[in-house]
């Protein structure tokens, strides 16, 4: 602590007092001799009021259509849009014409100030890209993602992305500025962490999370999704976050992980992930199990591996697979 | 998206008085992410501060006979705000307690009327524009709510270094707010007695 003509203690020590956090004794009476002097109460005073003012500056997510609703509920007022104003045609006519303009003058304006920046996939292999804050993106081919870039500039408050298709995020950590992904039905929210995000028309968004944790909110409802969990927001389905099942990662990850799964589990991995489709003699053999992880193995290693364990035969007919041999019951 | 509330509304005040819901909602949309941000940073729990906020909008809306046309909006909502909270110490409902009900600062009153919505933008931007390590060690004081102790081991610096950042961001924070926050009571007063 540094100790000049008036002891006046650091503002970090005096808010540390206020915040009652562990003080040392002596730090303690510092801050409590310092205090007596009626006079530096007011500097007290203002370093307690900048503090707790900082907090309106927080990014932090806040849910304003469901706190909106019930105040206006409780305030006895109708919810829906404002209320409309009684004008006439020429007032509308006046007031369409001048939007327009605006909008004509915004439009070239944020054209020129803030691009948006739209990062397709490679047709074939995944494509690693890196955003203005260095977090990286791996995109699966036929997927993009938008952005603008004033999302990334010191003065944001939301680093924010709109996805279609699917991508892998590894986000760098910035608590001033939550990394959100758009989706049609869906925003992921974010401090630092890494996630998959798969959108699609039909099955809606699912976000697998691999580090730390993700808000996950459509419509008013928020679902946390820790490490190891997974989740899908698609209509008509009840929403809860669940055991990530890690091989839906295997476009980014090129691994293949089996903890006593059973065949048919394995073999529905591999025709999804790997675009093949396998038939079997037996449909016991599905209920076969298996202990093992591929990295980045070609399918012809990864099949004479499950062959050998199980002694089945496996041959490939014009593209689809052959599994013949015992099954386990 | 990044739309941040901060734009100025001086009309508001005088719609809302005269009743006009469209304002109000006006009024909510804008001010109450950063309500909500601002109680949660003084009682620790994000649905206790929601709980509060939004029974200062209710207030506003059932008194709004009595407000002053020729005042801001925000300030008023800020006072009534941290009014609520520091209720909140007093009935035991938060986690964390604060020293606030010691010494003056149980009189922490403060007149916020010259605390414009401008002001607050600079504040936010004083924020983000504090040098790296700086911003590093205040947010995750301020914002992820972590006890100076936790910071340096977190970060593997000692508590000295800890404290010399917050007490470098608390300064220049606190010249961006000089002159623009007048600390001693006056006659404003909160919307909910």
């Amino acid at each position: 602590m540094e100790n000049n003509k008036d002891k006046q203690p650091e503002d970090a020590l005096i808010l540390a007092y206020f915040k009652a956090e562990q003080l040392t004794a002596g730090e303690l009476a510092a801050v409590e001799e310092w205090l007596q002097d009626e006079s530096n109460n007011v500097q007290a005073m203002e370093i307690v009021q900048v503090w707790e003012l900082s907090g309106l500056a927080s990014p932090a997510y806040v849910d304003t259509g469901a706190g909106l609703s019930s105040v206006l509920s409780r305030a006895g007022l109708k919810s829906g849009g404002s209320q409309a104003r009684k004008s006439d045609w020429l007032t509308h006519a006046i007031a369409a014409s001048i939007l327009i303009v605006m909008a004509c003058c915004l439009w070239f304006y944020s054209r020129q100030r803030d691009a948006e920046r739209i990062i397709n996939a490679a047709t074939v292999q995944p494509t690693l890209t890196h955003l203005p804050d260095s977090s990286a993106v791996i995109l699966r081919k036929g997927s993009n993602i938008r952005y603008l870039n004033s999302a990334f500039t010191q003065s944001s408050h939301m680093r924010m992305v709109l996805l279609e298709g699917e991508a892998y995020f590894d986000v760098e950590s910035d608590s001033l500025r939550p990394f959100v992904v758009r989706t049609p039905d869906t925003k992921i929210r974010v401090v630092g962490t890494k996630f998959t995000v798969k959108t699609t028309e039909q099955e809606g968004t699912h976000v697998y999370v691999t580090e730390g944790t993700v808000e996950v909110v459509q419509n008013r409802d928020k679902y946390i999704v820790k490490e190891g969990q997974q989740i899908s927001v698609s209509p008509g389905i009840n929403i809860r976050a669940e055991p990530l099942d890690v091989n839906k990662l295997y476009w980014h990850s090129q691994t293949f992980t089996f903890n006593n799964d059973s065949l048919s589990y394995v073999f529905t991995a591999l025709e999804r992930e790997l675009n093949v489709v396998f038939r079997f003699s037996d449909p016991g053999i599905g209920g076969c199990k298996l202990n093992a992880t591929f990295s980045r193995q070609s399918l012809d290693t990864i099949l004479s591996v499950i062959a050998k364990t199980h002694h089945l035969d496996i041959k490939n007919r014009n593209g689809t697979f052959l599994v013949s041999g015992k099954g386990c019951h | 998206m990044n739309k941040l509330l901060y734009k100025s509304r001086i009309d508001l005040v005088e719609q809302i008085k005269k009743g006009d819901q469209g304002a109000f909602k006006e009024a909510f949309e804008i001010f109450y992410p950063p309500l909500v941000n601002f109680a949660r940073g003084l009682i620790g729990n994000k649905g206790i501060a929601e709980e509060q906020v939004q029974d200062v909008f209710v207030a506003l809306w059932e008194k709004r006979n009595n407000l002053d046309a020729g005042r801001e909006l925000f300030p008023y909502l800020v006072v009534s705000v941290r009014n609520r909270c520091i209720n909140e110490y007093n009935h035991a409902r938060v986690e964390n307690k604060y020293r606030f009900e010691q010494k003056h600062l149980s009189e922490l009153y403060e007149n916020y009327d010259q605390l414009t919505e401008d002001r607050l933008k600079n504040l936010h931007a004083a924020i983000g524009n504090l040098p790296p390590e700086c911003r590093r060690v205040f947010v995750m004081s301020k914002f992820d709510r972590k006890a100076h102790k936790q910071i340096a081991s977190e970060l593997n610096i000692s508590t000295k270094t800890v404290e010399s950042q917050i007490t470098k961001a608390m300064k220049i924070l606190r010249n961006q707010l000089k002159g623009n926050v007048v600390l001693f009571l006056s006659g404003i007063g909160s919307l909910l007695n």
